[in-house]
């Protein structure tokens, strides 16, 4: 790149006094003022004179000096963390002082100079794996239940469903796309170097009525503050160096270091409200009664309707006194807050960041809340040349305020079984008899006392030792603990609406559960440029990880208060143990690089696994892969052009595993005869499970394909990938036949591929001094595919309630169902179609055949951020096109009237022959419908859940620098951000962005897109300020 | 030169700390985590004792299969019972069985769960190096007559009946003979009483002729005298049902109730209730008695059984409500909180010899002597009592009327029906469904759907 060399003449005088300093020396030197695009003085550019020791560092102004340069041709190399390197050749005469002015051009989009890689960083220059970086600032700034919603449409490939708006629920991730139906299919979260806990179904909700869905999400109490950088590991190039559990891809966080010399500080807050996106419109008392009295006369029925057919003891008259909106009784506004200060120190030897954040986010379910407080301590220590110790320890405490909701109460309640006609309170009848339910949504939310509470610390000692110039040994050990406990309490006067008579205190229940995780691991690291031209790196490792659980159940059955407040007496308690479970890995890893002239590298990885859950016959799986890079714009057909001013294509191979399974699956076991009743008198043994010595990881091929460059100076960047995954011995959870003694048991019986393009454009539009604009774009299109289930039926694996399956052929959770047609006019009876497409009255579930589209046909986000002086203004749409939803809690709103509440839709149902209804005449007879069951599954609640979300949107203003001095502050911002603001979409449920509680992971992976009363997702509005100083 | 050794030093000492944790790393035994509150088998069943323990936990699933359960979905399919208020029995009632019916997928897992206990004692006899000849014997023969009588009561409720195809190709079940987790082909009906047949011989063979509350030689030959019975070889049958008969060691007694507490005098096999907290004949207690119960009696039975006031039967019949719109008819036989379930009894080996050896008129004056036994005991007066000339066709006529009369609730009525037409040819129709239709059998349950076990065609008898 030939830039011109000119003399500036505001330096000319300065350089000249300079030069006459030296007078004496007859050396050349050399200065200049180096600046950004924008024109910005950049500080802290090394200029340096290749093949010499000389170099200067450009000072706060942007200008450097060099003197005493003996006379001669020199390469001048410009050089910094954030900008793109550049090089000038100078030819100096003995005296001459030079002036020499450069503009830097910051280094590609998103392609910071390092990125963390399994066991160590790269140059993002040779990196050969796919690999997504998400700033820790981008995460903080974002109101989110909990840190990983974040991670949504930053980057490509990464499907990120934000739980629902309940305060601290757990988002799906999912890798391009799912490869796995019973072992989990999140990716796998490394934290400061140790895969941390992160089991879904570690405890199920028991404060909940129904005892599942509603679980801990393991990652709510991260401090999204911590994190200073997350590395999503998407191909098998990158993610093969963690094995058998790479499969579906590898998230490592890293927390924050101190960087800056001397004291810093960061103190920041932020204020906000919540809102649901959007109310559910339930049916009033009148508009009830009135669908109830159609109901009642289209089945012939004459006479004042009789409201105990659904068992409700109210008589018609009393029921038209009340029209309770119990929506309204179980939401609210809620208020968001959280405090944040960091402080870092560094000198030559010592370096440690602190930060202390407290957040508590009100969901807008009153009476819902996630607070936490987290410390943070992260040390680093050079004792000697050569090592470097560094300590990363955090503690963090989250307490969640629970309350019921979808299908154990609360919203999911007002949505379905708490009619309009029921008063607040009481919910009895003159003769003092319960309507049905004895106790309005908002009194059972205020007496009953429901908590979870997790105590959560991830340590990490990490010891790097430069043996010598090529040789480097690091040890890690990390320890990550857990203590999670949920408490509830119900008090007499909650319980004495259900059992009037109850004569002992309260209720107190105490689940707890301990998880401790550990792991080391060590790596030596040989890295050595052979020749100028060759370069190698070899790095050797072996990492040990067990983690055990062990948990019980409590319960005081005469309790004056929860578990943790009222001591529990001897006489009252009731301690059931629960089964602990314990789970190693043990592995061997090693990766070689190799380098060629900076532009082209080859890198080798392998991992042998050998875990606890790995059946006697597969006890260690070998896992590698192969990867290039070629950087083709250093090439000379390519310099040629101007405007590429990088291009690079990676192509990778390799094989990684899941192995997130029942840890004790492999075990022939017998349930001893104390956990078993007798017969005959006599004791009993039982066989639990059958052996499976056989079973192993699942295993999956990947290959990957990535062109990455940028255009016009940098202006536009972009990355196109193509990958195609072929998982093989993919676990199923299968339902066996009856025949084998048996329910359910695990196997590898699977086959599942994922194929899909991903694209990234990043524009710089305008850079102007003043004024900015960038749009970031990606979108991703995955293929999935069922290919094989063994012998098994579509019914051997089904998501949690009979609506999704494994159908080959078909993408994993493929809705199956009977396909509706219409409602006939002149009956106004819903039509199906059997399975050769003719129409029938009749619903059988032979008729049922996969339909519907269950993943999105693209996923991906339009990003735009201006910034004007010191404004900035960031827009970030999200957008999920091509995937249905099946509202399976549709089918009783919209169905066979029974104790449920309808929604608005049911206005347009069929009323008189002729009409042409979205919805079946109404009726309270099971059968009328054509079935033998009230409550069937068919595509009549199968819509297309496409939709566009302005995700987020935020306005900010940065102190300038010189008001900012003024104050004596490094900087402040003052920032304004909502999310969730808008939402096109034509689905006429509630929110087509839908995660819901699920029951097991089978159901977590195959589930993905079934809605049943599902809490809507949160709008919110938040004001934060941050000052550094 | 010393910088340089202490470097070296230094690498080699790091080198070796390193190799070293990788070594002590190198150890099984890390990886090797094992269940805590569950045991291995190896562990868990090393002697005859514990051999004992398992064949307790099949006859747990015996009993929980035929304490009531199996014989109430028996009746329901059949013309004894009204129609239930339960969506699932109203499906059996209905002869429209859907593969999502649980209560079905229920007792069919009961079954095979059974037979797998029974099976994986058998594959565990190496296991228990105390095992002696007798108790191996005894315990083979006693898993043997469990997983016969399991797969005659599948082979009965999910295919189409002995007889319905000349050769008896018709798609039977899965026949589990080994504890593996293998899905099983389905096989046919004729290949699944071969099996059942040779299960029951050996069990005959290698049973004692006491053996507790548990099974005996003359619990599976009462057993084999009901399939021969089923298929029609009465010859076999009566050879069966008199041996145990001849045996002396069951006593017909005069008392009418076989379900008591203390277990009836006639019983050869039953589902035992060890004690108040411990009963096992709540398939009985539990949809029989309640004050509106899911079991009621046809109004079409009830007036066959009212039409005869002598028969002193009629006392375990209840009409409530009578004259009313919800007027309804239903047993207080099994009020009682606690009673054993006799499964096999001499009642049933007493009929099924009558009819048999009337069916083949080898022996005439023994069934008339079988069908008066009953009659004797159940009627008020003597009118029914068959005269020593009895013809062979009113000996049959006496013993079916008296088998459904006895064995009004025992699960036999649809059996009685489907032998009667796939055997005897008869026009078998009940509510309106001709006995060959595709609702007759019940459904599978959807788990058991595989590429190699097709389930029964689906759509009911319309």
């Amino acid at each position: 790149m030939l830039r011109t060399i000119r003399l500036h003449q505001s330096l000319l005088g300065l350089l000249l006094f300079l030069g006459a300093g030296n007078l004496f020396a007859q050396t050349a030197s050399l200065a200049g003022k180096v600046t950004g695009e924008k024109g910005e003085a950049l500080s802290g550019v090394t200029v340096r004179l290749k093949g010499t020791n000389k170099s200067a560092a450009t000072n706060e102004s942007g200008t450097y000096l060099i003197q005493g340069i003996a006379a001669g041709t020199f390469t001048v190399v410009f050089s910094s963390e954030q900008m793109e390197a550049s090089q000038e050749v100078i030819n100096l005469s003995e005296g001459q002082s030079l002036v020499l002015d450069k503009q830097l051009s910051a280094k590609s989009v998103g392609a910071d100079p390092v990125v963390i890689i399994g066991y160590g960083r790269q140059n993002r220059r040779d990196v050969t794996g796919s690999i997504a970086r998400v700033s820790g600032k981008e995460i903080a700034e974002l109101p989110t239940p909990s840190f990983e919603a974040a991670l949504q449409g930053k980057a490509p490939g990464v499907q990120v469903v934000v739980g629902s708006g309940m305060a601290g629920s757990a988002s799906l991730i999912r890798i391009r796309g799912v490869a796995s139906i019973s072992a989990a299919g999140d990716p796998l979260y490394v934290i400061d170097g140790i895969p941390v806990s992160q089991d879904y179904f570690l405890n199920r909700a028991n404060g909940s009525n129904y005892g599942s869905g509603f679980n801990n999400n393991p990652l709510a109490t991260i401090n999204p503050d911590d994190i200073e950088s997350v590395e999503i590991l998407k191909d098998a190039a990158a993610t093969s160096i963690y094995g058998s559990r790479g499969a579906n891809g590898v998230i490592l966080i890293t927390t924050k270091r101190a960087r800056k010399k001397g004291l810093k500080f960061d103190v920041s807050t932020r204020f906000g409200i919540s809102q649901p996106t959007r109310k559910p419109r339930m049916l009033n008392g009148s508009e009830f009664l009135q669908m109830y009295q159609e109901a009642w006369e289209n089945d012939g029925r004459t006479g004042t309707p009789d409201l105990g057919l659904i068992n409700v003891n109210m008589t018609w008259q009393e029921a038209q006194k009340y029209s309770t909106n119990w929506v309204d009784d179980v939401m609210q506004t809620g208020y968001k807050q959280n405090y944040n200060i960091t402080a870092g120190y560094t000198n030559k030897w010592f370096g440690m960041k602190t930060i202390v954040t407290y957040d508590n986010n009100e969901s807008f379910l009153a009476g819902n809340n996630y607070q936490r407080l987290s410390g943070r301590l992260n040390t680093d220590y050079k004792p000697l040349k050569g090592l470097n110790i560094s300590l990363s320890n955090s503690l963090s405490r989250g307490i969640n305020r629970r309350v019921d909701a979808a299908w154990s109460g609360g919203l999911g309640s007002a949505m379905s079984t708490m009619l309009p006609i029921f008063p607040k309170e009481p919910l009895l009848n003159s003769n003092g008899i319960g309507f049905r339910t004895p106790v309005g949504l908002s009194t059972i939310r205020e007496l009953k006392d429901w908590r979870s509470i997790e105590l959560r610390s991830i340590n990490n000692l990490n010891l790097n030792y430069e043996v010598s110039d090529d040789i480097t040994l690091n040890g890690s050990a990390s320890y990550d603990y857990m203590d999670y406990g949920e408490f509830l309490y119900e008090p007499q006067e909650l319980i004495r609406y259900y059992s009037p008579n109850y004569v002992q205190n309260g209720v107190a229940k105490w689940f707890p559960i301990w998880t401790a995780n550990m792991n080391y691991y060590l790596t030596a690291n040989w890295n050595k440029k052979i020749t100028p031209n060759h370069g190698v790196n070899v790095m050797l490792g072996h990492e040990y990880q067990n983690a055990r659980t062990t948990s019980k159940s409590v319960e005081n059955l005469d309790a004056t208060g929860p578990t943790d407040k009222v001591a529990i007496p001897d006489t009252a308690l009731r301690a059931f143990g629960r089964t602990p479970y314990e789970w190693a890995f043990l592995s061997y890893f090693g990766r070689a690089n190799y380098k060629f002239k900076n532009k082209f590298n080859v890198q080798l990885t392998g991992r042998v696994d050998g875990s606890s859950r790995f059946g006697r016959n597969n006890r260690y799986g070998f896992f590698p892969a192969a990867a290039v890079g070629y950087i083709l714009s250093d090439e000379e057909f390519i310099k040629r052009h101007d405007w590429i001013s990088f291009l690079k294509v990676k192509v990778g191979i390799g094989k990684s595993g899941n192995a997130s399974f029942d840890n004790y699956a492999r075990w022939g076991t017998i349930t001893p005869s104390g956990n078993l009743p007798q017969y005959n008198g006599q004791p009993m043994l039982a066989p639990a499970r059958l052996e499976n010595q056989n079973l192993r990881w699942e295993s999956t091929r990947n290959f990957d394909a990535t062109l990455e460059g940028s255009l016009f100076k940098s202006r536009i960047s972009f990355e196109l990938t193509y990958y195609d995954k072929s998982t093989r011995d993919v676990i199923l959870d299968v339902t066996v036949p009856r025949t084998t003694g048996f329910f359910s048991m695990y196997d590898n019986v699977g086959g599942i591929i994922n194929r899909g393009v991903e694209f990234v454009l990043k524009s710089r539009n305008i850079q102007r001094k003043n004024f900015q604009w960038n749009t970031d774009f990606n979108i991703a299109r995955n293929y999935n595919e069922i290919t094989s289930i063994g012998v098994y039926s579509e019914d051997a694996v089904s998501g949690g309630t009979n609506d999704t399956r494994v159908v080959v052929g078909y993408p994993v959770g493929t809705n199956f169902l009977v396909r509706f047609s219409h409602i006939d006019k002149a009956t106004g009876l819903p039509v199906y179609l059997d399975k050769e497409g003719k129409e029938t009255m009749k619903w059988d579930p032979a008729n049922r055949l996969p339909v519907g589209d269950v993943l999105p046909e693209a996923i991906g986000a339009l990003n735009n951020t201006f910034s004007y002086k010191n404004w900035d203004l960031a827009a970030n749409i999200y957008y999920s096109i091509g995937g249905d939803i099946y509202e399976s809690s549709a089918k009783r709103q919209l169905g066979v009237q029974t104790d449920w509440n309808s929604d608005a839709r049911v206005f347009d149902r069929w009323q008189q022959p002729g009409d042409d209804a979205r919805y079946p005449r109404r009726t309270l007879n099971t059968f009328t419908y054509g079935s033998t069951t009230p409550w069937i599954n068919t595509t009549q609640w199968l819509e297309d859940g496409s939709y566009v979300r302005l995700r987020s949107l935020s306005i900010g203003y940065r102190l300038p620098a010189s008001a900012a001095r003024k104050y004596n502050l490094d900087g402040a911002r003052i920032a304004f951000v909502a999310t969730n603001l808008l939402t096109w979409t034509n689905y006429t449920g509630l929110d087509p962005e839908i995660a819901r509680d699920f029951e097991s992971p089978t159901d977590r992976n195959m589930s993905g897109s079934i809605t049943y009363l599902t809490a809507p997702q949160e709008k919110s509005y938040s004001i934060s300020l941050s000052v550094n100083f | 030169m010393n910088y340089m050794i202490l470097k070296n030093r230094t690498l080699a000492a790091a080198l070796a700390v390193f190799a070293l944790g990788a070594f002590i790393a190198g150890c099984d035994k890390m990886i090797d985590t094992r269940p805590e509150n569950e045991l291995l088998v190896e562990d868990a069943v090393q002697s005859s004792a514990d051999l004992q323990k398992l064949l307790n936990g099949s006859y747990n699933e015996v009993a929980n299969t035929y304490g009531g359960f199996y014989q109430v979905i028996s009746e329901f399919m059949a013309d004894n019972l009204s129609l239930p208020n339960n969506n699932d029995y109203r499906e059996v009632f209905n002869h429209n069985t859907l593969f999502f019916n649980t209560t079905l997928g229920s007792l069919y897992g009961n079954l095979y769960r059974a037979i797998f206990r029974a099976n994986f004692v058998m594959e565990s006899f190496p296991l228990a190096a105390d095992l002696n000849e007798a108790d191996r014997n005894r315990m083979e023969g006693e898993a043997k007559f469990i997983r016969a009588m399991c797969h005659l009561t599948a082979v009965r409720l999910f295919a189409h009946p002995w007889g319905y195809s000349a050769d008896n190709s018709q798609p039977g079940i899965g026949l589990a003979l080994k504890a593996d987790r293998k899905p099983l082909v389905r096989s046919t009906v004729a290949e699944a009483y071969t099996s059942i047949i040779n299960d029951l011989k050996d069990a005959a063979t290698l049973l004692p002729e006491n053996n507790g509350n548990y099974a005996t030689k003359y619990a599976a030959q009462a057993l084999l005298a009901e399939v021969y019975f089923q298929q029609g070889a009465y010859n076999d049958a009566a050879i069966q049902a008199s041996s145990v008969i001849n045996s002396g060691l069951f006593t017909f007694s005069d008392t009418l109730n076989r379900f008591t507490s203390k277990g009836a005098t006639e019983a050869i096999f039953s589902v035992v209730s060890a004690g108040i907290n411990d009963n096992r004949g709540g398939g009985f207690r539990d949809n029989y008695s309640p004050g509106l119960p899911l079991c009621q009696v046809s109004r079409q039975f009830f007036s066959t059984v009212s039409s005869d006031t002598a028969d002193k039967r009629l006392a375990y019949y209840v009409t409530l409500n009578k004259g009313q719109a919800n007027e309804l008819v239903k047993t207080n036989l099994y009020n009682a909180p606690l009673f054993n379930v006799p499964v096999l009894h001499l009642t049933r080996l007493h009929l099924i010899r009558a009819e048999a050896l009337a069916k083949t008129a080898t022996d005439l004056p023994t069934a008339i002597a079988d069908v008066n036994k009953i009659v004797g005991r159940a009627y008020k007066n003597n009118n029914r009592i068959l005269a020593a000339g009895s013809t062979a066709t009113q000996v049959v006529e006496a013993a079916r009327y008296q088998r459904r009369m006895e064995l009004m609730f025992e699960g036999d009525r649809i059996h009685d029906l489907k032998r009667l037409a796939a055997v005897e040819k008869q026009n078998i129709i009940v509510r309106g469904h001709s006995w060959d239709c595709r609702g007759f059998i019940l459904q599978f349950p959807i788990s058991d759907q595989t590429s190699i076990f097709p389930l029964n065609p689906t759509g009911g008898c319309d």
